[in-house]
């Protein structure tokens, strides 16, 4: 499948005329892109550090969790709409930036594994999930959004 | 929250050695300092009124007006570390360029500021 025409599409829409044309206006959508990537990053540590046992020890993790969940969607949509702008301003160079490509592969597997993995299995009595089972799940949380946030810089290197 | 603290701190000083003059030099750089130094005050005041109010906040429906105006500064403070962190990238008020006398000093452009005495 090839997906060039969606980045052939974005490079000639309204959002890249304005993104290439106002370097203030990617720049503040730029800070909305972090501003999100700290609360969702604050989430997941958050919310994993808990199903560890390393933090917030006196609060129920389901309570944590639950509320950490709901701030980590919200973060996730400015993140990705943010994202799409950011990302027509440079649309065709992106598409050939393999580090790109590795930064979606691993946001669309941190995507799938929050909400048809982790949430629907915390979403039981944390007390009746084995405890490795918890652990296992929160690192590879940890491990994953850390891959995506590693490769997202880097496509800046690259 | 101090381990990530700590984290920053040093990998930020690994930074700042990698291109000190331009850093020093840079507006934002300055105001990012600024705001850190106001949150952390802003964090020790924030500690001190929790201790206070320790005894009331739990049976209290919100939390006292001085912890939320705290957790709101907080919140300014941080978001404007980010943001005036990542705009040190951004070379719109550097030195070298044509900028308001203010600025120069602001930013601390040695060079420029001697060239204009």
């Amino acid at each position: 499948m090839d997906l060039l025409f969606i980045f052939e599409w974005l490079d000639t829409s309204f959002l890249a005329t304005m993104s290439k044309a106002y370097g203030g206006v990617f720049a503040v959508v730029q800070m909305f892109h972090l501003l999100s990537m700290a609360m969702l990053g604050g989430m997941v540590i958050l919310s994993d550090l808990r199903l560890l046992g390393i933090l917030m020890k006196e609060v129920p993790s389901e309570v944590v969790v639950e509320n950490t969940n709901k701030w980590f969607g919200v973060a996730l949509i400015v993140l990705i709409i943010s994202g799409i702008f950011m990302s027509s301003a440079v649309a065709l160079k992106l598409y050939y930036n393999e580090m790109y490509w590795a930064k979606m592969i691993t946001l669309l597997i941190g995507i799938v594994f929050f909400y048809a993995i982790r949430k629907p299995l915390l979403s039981h009595d944390h007390s009746t999930i084995n405890p490795w089972a918890l652990r296992s799940l929160a690192v590879s949380s940890l491990i994953i959004w850390f891959t995506v946030a590693a490769s997202g810089r880097w496509i800046g290197f690259s | 929250m101090m381990i990530g603290f700590a984290v920053m701190v040093i990998t930020g000083f690994i930074l700042y050695f990698a291109i000190p003059v331009r850093t020093t030099q840079s507006i934002w750089f300055r105001i990012k300092v600024v705001l850190l130094i106001a949150a952390g005050i802003n964090a020790l005041l924030f500690r001190n009124r929790m201790r206070e109010s320790v005894h009331t906040w739990d049976t209290a429906e919100r939390a006292p007006k001085r912890i939320r105006v705290g957790a709101m500064l907080s919140l300014g403070f941080w978001a404007g570390v980010v943001v005036t962190g990542r705009t040190i990238a951004y070379d719109w008020y550097d030195c070298h360029k044509e900028l308001p006398n203010f600025m120069y000093w602001a930013a601390g452009c040695v060079d420029e500021l001697a060239a204009l005495q």
